[in-house]
């Protein structure tokens, strides 16, 4: 499997209404049926790549457009990979001709995305059943929702597209009930509450996630006090909303990080490969039979070992 | 004012103000350790709730975030007006710094403990939901509004509040 590329080549000569334009905002206007991606964002991006050349030299997306100016564009022509099945052990809590539940193992990681092909969830279940919804692309088919590389837990897989709209729906309109159990550094002064602050984007680290009332969407995390250790606090959370590292992110924020968290955690890291952090309990409303089912998981074998060492 | 006299009543109002942090600290404990973070307790439902939340900012979640600033501000504060309790004229004067005093030891204590101040008081009047504040705030508010009653009341005599000799330079009497 190789993310091999090929590249179209064609040209644009600047017209009369570019002149004194930014090179970017001509060719979306200009050239954006001719690409694969039509947004300005795109173009940027190639630009920025080196993939648009004037005279032979890669042009700025500042650029203001001359009269005459000859643009040679590169465009990366990009095959859609395919995910080959691989035998890799999952751990089926459930599973019918409509959906699958699996518990996640830590380090896992739930699709295949740039830079990860193999050895995903994705490529576990293509190999574990034969037919996955195929609505979410060729990379993601079946998933509905995702949980963390570190995280362990349970996630609900669609077997066909019709479980799939289904599911999605029910996750988007928070029907779906995710408990997650977390152990978090320090001592929760209050046994319960909630934190509701917007997540996106670090505006800094790019790759972090984290509360930012500019960029970040709405994110609500109730949580509730299950056992206090010498330094540490064992919780239940649940989610309202699910956006990337939510759980993580507003237990930072409220100080009191997820422990063993690389990325939003302390230094110490309790001696686990990754966040304390186990999706325990599921609760969804089948596709077909339109019951409810309650699925849970025991925590991962580091996380209760390090429990029973605190305890 | 005689000199024991006024000494006396420095003491008074420093030990109001201790009274006061105390009890402001010990109801944001009560507060942090009985209420959910951040989900409202009708008391008096439209009117009054008890919500246990964070303010970073100063009032009004003014400049929040920038908290280590805050915290020496009101460092900065709590000091300049202890200093200003030993050199003031009149009780009433004093009284009213003797609150904010209390109001910005008990916030300043938050800020620099947790990074944040601990708020749980939280009115909806007219329809207007009310920032969530604490005692110390009613501290400083309270201690606000005696300023004015004695800036009002004492117009006339004082050219200066503060006695003779507080500052050495700018102390006149016509």
């Amino acid at each position: 499997m190789s993310d091999f590329q090929e590249k179209d080549i064609f040209e644009y000569v600047a017209e009369q209404d570019d002149v004194g334009k930014r090179t970017d905002a001509v060719l979306t206007e200009k050239c954006s049926h001719l690409l694969p991606g039509s947004s300005r964002s795109y173009i940027q991006k190639l630009i920025e790549n080196g993939g648009v050349l004037l005279d032979g030299v890669p042009v700025k997306t500042k650029y203001k457009v001359k009269p005459g100016d000859c643009f040679t564009l590169e465009i990366p022509e990009v095959r859609e990979l395919t995910v080959e099945p691989e035998n890799i052990p999952i751990d089926v809590v459930y599973e019918d001709s409509d959906i699958i539940v699996i518990n996640k193992a830590r380090g896992m990681v739930v699709h295949p995305a740039d830079g990860n092909y193999t050895g995903t969830l994705v490529n576990a279940l293509l190999y574990h059943c034969k037919d996955l919804s195929d609505i979410n692309g060729v990379r993601r088919p079946g998933i509905v929702h995702r949980i963390d590389k570190d995280t362990t837990g349970l996630l609900v897989v669609a077997k066909n597209n019709k479980a799939h709209t289904f599911l999605a729906d029910e996750i988007k309109y928070h029907k779906v009930s995710r408990i997650y159990t977390a152990l978090t550094e320090g001592l929760f002064e209050e046994n319960s509450g909630m934190v509701n602050a917007p997540v996106g984007r670090h505006p800094v680290d790019r790759k972090k996630m984290a509360v930012n009332t500019k960029n970040g969407k709405e994110a609500i995390t109730h949580f509730t006090v299950i056992e206090r250790f010498e330094n540490t606090t064992l919780v239940k959370c649940r989610l309202e909303t699910g956006r990337t590292h939510q759980i993580r992110v507003h237990m930072a924020y409220i100080g009191h990080p997820v422990a063993g968290d690389p990325v939003y955690g302390r230094k110490n890291n309790r001696g686990l490969s990754g966040q304390a952090l186990h999706a325990g309990e599921l609760t969804l409303t089948h596709p077909s039979t339109g019951e409810s089912m309650t699925f849970t998981a025991p925590l991962p074998e580091d996380f209760q070992n390090l429990l029973n060492v605190l305890k | 004012m005689n000199t024991k006299k006024r000494i006396i009543t420095i003491i008074l109002i420093y030990t109001g103000a201790l009274l006061l942090v105390a009890l402001d600290q010990y109801t944001k404990y009560l507060s942090v350790t009985n209420l959910p973070l951040n989900q409202e307790k009708p008391i008096v439902k439209g009117f009054f709730y008890l919500t246990n939340c964070r303010n970073t900012g100063a009032a009004w979640s003014m400049f929040s975030g920038n908290v280590d600033v805050l915290a020496y501000v009101s460092l900065i504060a709590t000091i300049l007006v202890a200093v200003l309790i030993i050199f003031s004229k009149y009780p009433l004067l004093s009284a009213s710094l003797g609150l904010m005093l209390s109001g910005a030891i008990g916030n300043m204590i938050d800020r620099f403990r947790l990074g944040y101040v601990n708020d749980f008081l939280d009115f909806v009047i007219f329809g207007y939901d009310f920032p969530v504040f604490n005692i110390a705030d009613i501290c400083v508010v309270v201690g606000g509004g005696i300023m004015l009653l004695a800036v009002i009341i004492y117009r006339n005599e004082a050219q200066l509040f503060l006695r003779p000799g507080f500052m050495k330079k700018g102390v006149r009497h016509e």
